[in-house]
């Protein structure tokens, strides 16, 4: 590099002739190395086959640690003894021949044994082989004495094997709940079942240890897929030497771990990579680093047996796809572990591709969904607009009022209709400018019933008074129903009211007409009656006063007829009877008057009886409610007569809530089953009570505290009750307002007949 | 008219035997010969010459009015006093239309024979 740089500046023909000397001196140079410093020769002795799995592994660890130093020239060979594939005495004499005859010319200055046989076949050998080599071993079990160490040039190395205990004491860490081990280790060549015994017995007080002693690869891999959950497998060794299917141990750990249904823990390094989860390892790698550098080290002129031996370096070593495999947190593995096959993930392969690919496609996704929330804006505001003209356009063409209101009962539209009808704006109306065209007598009723419906969200129908245009008020029929959006939330409420004055005026007046009717016919009846009588009565009467004339003319003459007068005056006295008579019989009649009653639904009444009173009730601004009780027994009746009553009783309880303010005016009918088997139909009402009544006299003709009362009502109420079999009472109720009750024997038979009494006769509404 | 003027043939048709009997007492306490029939059917079928007829309205199948009328239009017309005991207007307007006495009863022993005196005036 000098060179280059000096030459910089210079003229073209100068750099041609520097790069041809740069050249030449280049070709000579390592022919001068290599006549000045001789290379050495290292001579590697493996137990096992070249293809042994380690065995290239160790090789290159060795290698690379050899050339590292190039100040050393090396050349570096391998041999393989394969007293594992061969008959050992077979296998050593042959390797022993084959060396002397193959390395006769050359000077062997180390040799590396790697693993207890080679180690053996080395020593043995040494002398008539490798007289000046030191040696270099790795040894598991039987490391070179102190006299083997100092004869010749010397013994060095690393000792130690796999840690059976180690590893398993990582596997029980690592899955605490463990119960059962099962450990597979089988060498037909090595004293090694012995061995793994004798490490892992202090196991035995911690699980149960049972040992696989399978040399067909079929049974061990049967014995392995039995093992229960809950259990482990620790993999020492098992190696697979039958004829034609050479089998090393680390492809018999690939079969075992993929048979296994639960974790397999291994002892070799070889093994990670092979299917077991992990394991305490001496590294191959590191392995064959030391003996290199030790190698190095000597040929750098240091004595073997001045190196000291060290013990193999073990590591927790982990094949990450087995941790994933078994769903072990890697973060549980002892500190300074080996995660091998770790494979990174997308985020690890290519953070900056990724980054800048989820920036892009966040930056997309804002973009877009800004585009579709505002698109869907857009949509909902012109669906709404679309909406809201639709319904105004058929709001505006229905035939009826139609209004609106949102969440807060205010109202915010009214239709064409309505406002033609009241004259006003729309601007007048909304909110709560409507109730302004209330009647004052109704708003409070109709503002309870609404406020009452919106809370209850319950459809509702009332009628009350709205002026129109020309300032007259007309009954209007307002139906109002919950509206909810397509959502499902409540959104406030549509109603429709039609102009109902007419047909209430009809009402009203065919109302009227029924009771004049009622009243007229029952004075007829009356009349009719009381005719009768006289008819019958004045003929007696007539033969009495024509006779008793008789009988006057009689004693005034000189010469009284006295058995004419005589015969008068029996005349006289049998007509007196007559007269009796025919007031007996009549009062016979009456008494022995007698209806037809049938089996009644006394439902069915209160419903009719209430439907006849509406009128009433409307006109009064009293609500009436029922609680009427399902499946009653019927009771036997006449229809006619207990719809009287009730209406008798309907109309005392309006009288009495007249005081009360209008919205709350209340009456209630009810119906039950008594306790001794009758039905039972109560009407309450929250008026002003039985205080300022005599109780003891309330149900005689002729009592009343009302100015308009005749005093009847109640009387012949009483009457048709008792006459039916019940009794009418009447109680206060403990929150104000009066109770009036009867009760009914429920229908024995499908239809019997009620006595009367003359004064049922006469019947009708105080 | 007192009981001294001259005797009178008055027949009586009623259907009550206490109103015959009674009415036939009194004016026979008059000096009056009277005639006592239960039916139109009975009085047409003995019927005899008389100076006044008491006729009952209300008598069964021919009434006293319908009797009244045969009695004319047979050409046998004679004075006649209607009684009853109702009073519904209907029957007191068609009796209003043959001008004829009516008394409603119960009758005192004067109202009749004012009444028979007025009917042989008309």
């Amino acid at each position: 590099m000098a060179l280059t740089r000096a030459t910089v500046q210079s003229s073209r023909p100068r750099r041609i002739v520097t790069a041809l000397l740069l050249a030449v001196a280049a070709w000579l140079c390592p022919s001068t190395y290599a006549q000045t410093r001789p290379a050495r020769t290292v001579l590697t002795v493996y137990w096992s086959a070249e293809n042994f799995p380690s065995t290239a592994v160790i090789d290159a660890s060795i290698r690379r640690a050899l050339v590292f130093d190039s100040s050393v020239l090396v050349d570096n060979f391998a041999e393989y003894l394969e007293s594992d594939l061969f008959p050992p005495d077979d296998a050593s004499e042959a390797l022993r021949a084959y060396i002397r005859h193959k390395y006769s010319g050359r000077h062997i200055d180390v040799v590396i044994a790697v693993s207890d046989p080679a180690l053996q076949f080395v020593l043995k050998q040494r002398a008539e082989l490798f007289p000046d080599a030191a040696i270099v071993s790795s040894s598991i079990n039987a490391p070179p004495d102190s006299t083997t160490r100092t004869a010749g040039a010397g013994v060095t190395g690393v000792v130690g094997g796999d840690a059976y205990d180690q590893t398993l004491d990582l596997a029980l860490r690592l899955h605490p709940s463990t119960k059962r081990v099962f450990v597979v280790a089988e060498a037909p060549t090595l004293p090694l079942a012995d061995m793994v015994r004798e490490q892992l017995r202090a196991f035995s007080t911690r699980v149960e240890l049972s040992y696989i002693e399978e040399r067909s690869l079929d049974r061990l891999l049967a014995a392995i897929r039995a093992i229960p959950a809950g259990s482990l497998v620790l993999y020492v060794r098992q190696s697979q030497e039958d004829q034609g299917n050479v089998l090393f141990p680390s492809d018999v750990a690939r079969l075992v771990s993929d048979a296994s249904p639960v974790p397999v823990y291994g002892v070799s390094d070889s093994y990670i990579g092979s299917g077991v989860v992990g394991g305490v390892v001496a590294s191959r790698e590191d392995l064959g680093a030391r003996l290199g550098q030790m190698s190095r080290q000597i040929l750098a002129g240091t004595r073997a047996q001045d190196i000291p031996i060290e013990p193999v370096r073990l590591i927790p070593a982990f094949d990450w796809r087995e941790l994933k495999r078994w769903g072990i947190d890697s973060s549980r593995v002892p500190p300074g572990s080996e995660i091998r096959f770790q494979q990174p993930n997308l985020w690890e392969a290519y953070r900056g591709y990724v980054a800048a690919a989820i920036v892009i496609v966040l930056v997309q996704f804002a973009l877009i969904s800004a585009l579709l929330v505002q698109n869907t804006r857009r949509r909902q505001i012109e669906s709404a607009l679309r909406e809201e003209a639709r319904f105004r356009s058929a709001a505006d063409t229905a035939p009826v009022m139609i209004w609106r209101s949102g969440v807060d009962k205010k109202c915010d539209f009214f239709n064409l209709q309505w406002l033609a009808f009241t004259g006003r704006t729309l601007a007048e109306e909304v909110g709560d400018g409507w109730a302004e065209g209330v009647h004052a007598d109704d708003i409070a009723a109709c503002m309870a019933t609404y406020r009452a419906a919106f809370d209850a969200c319950e459809t509702f129908r009332m009628e009350y008074r709205l002026r129109r245009f020309d300032g007259e008020y007309r009954w209007v029929l307002d139906t109002g129903v919950p509206r909810f959006e397509p959502d499902g939330v409540f959104a406030g409420y549509i109603g429709s009211c039609i102009d109902i004055s007419d047909r209430r005026q009809a009402e009203v007046a065919l109302q009227e007409a029924h009771v004049e009717l009622s009243r007229v016919s029952r004075l007829t009846a009356l009349g009719e009656f009381a005719a009768s009588l006289a008819h019958e009565v004045r003929q007696p009467l007539t033969a009495i006063i024509m006779n008793a004339r008789s009988c006057l003319r009689g004693i005034a003459g000189e010469k009284p007829d006295l058995e004419d007068v005589r015969a008068a005056l029996l005349d006289i006295v049998d007509a007196g009877q007559r007269a009796e008579e025919v007031i007996q019989r009549n009062r016979e009649m009456f008494r022995l008057h007698r209806v037809q009653s049938l089996a009644l639904d006394i439902n069915d009444v209160i419903r009719a009886a209430i439907v006849l009173a509406n009128g009433r009730l409307k006109e009064s601004h009293v609500t009436i409610v029922t609680a009427l009780a399902d499946d009653l027994p019927t009771v036997s009746g006449d229809r006619i007569e207990l719809q009287q009553v009730l209406l008798n009783l309907i109309a005392n309880g309006i009288d009495a809530t007249e005081p009360v303010e209008v919205g709350r005016r209340r009456i209630q009918i009810s119906s039950s089953l008594t306790s001794d088997v009758g039905v039972r139909v109560a009407v309450s009402d929250n008026g002003i009570g039985l205080a300022n009544v005599d109780r003891q006299r309330m149900f005689t003709l002729s009592y009343t505290t009302k100015p308009t009362g005749t005093g009847v009502g109640l009387s012949i109420s009483r009457s048709i009750i008792e006459a039916h079999g019940g009794k009418l009472s009447a109680d206060q109720n403990p929150d104000g307002g009066a109770t009036f009750s009867f009760s009914l024997p429920i229908c024995a038979t499908d239809s019997h007949t009620i006595q009367r009494s003359p004064e049922d006769f006469v019947t009708g509404i105080h | 008219m007192t009981g001294r003027q001259s005797p009178l043939t008055v027949v009586v048709v009623d259907d009550d035997e206490r109103i015959r009997r009674a009415i036939g007492r009194l004016l026979r306490s008059h000096g009056h010969i009277v005639h006592v029939f239960d039916s139109a059917e009975a009085y047409l079928a003995g019927e005899c010459r008389a100076d006044c007829a008491i006729l009952d309205i209300e008598l069964p199948n021919i009434s006293g009015l319908e009797l009244s009328e045969r009695l004319r239009a047979n050409g046998r017309p004679m004075p006649v006093v209607f009684i009853t005991a109702h009073d519904e207007l209907h029957i007191l307007a068609a009796v209003q239309q043959t001008r004829r006495p009516l008394l409603k009863k119960p009758i005192d022993e004067q109202e009749l024979l004012d009444a028979i005196a007025r009917a042989m005036n008309n």
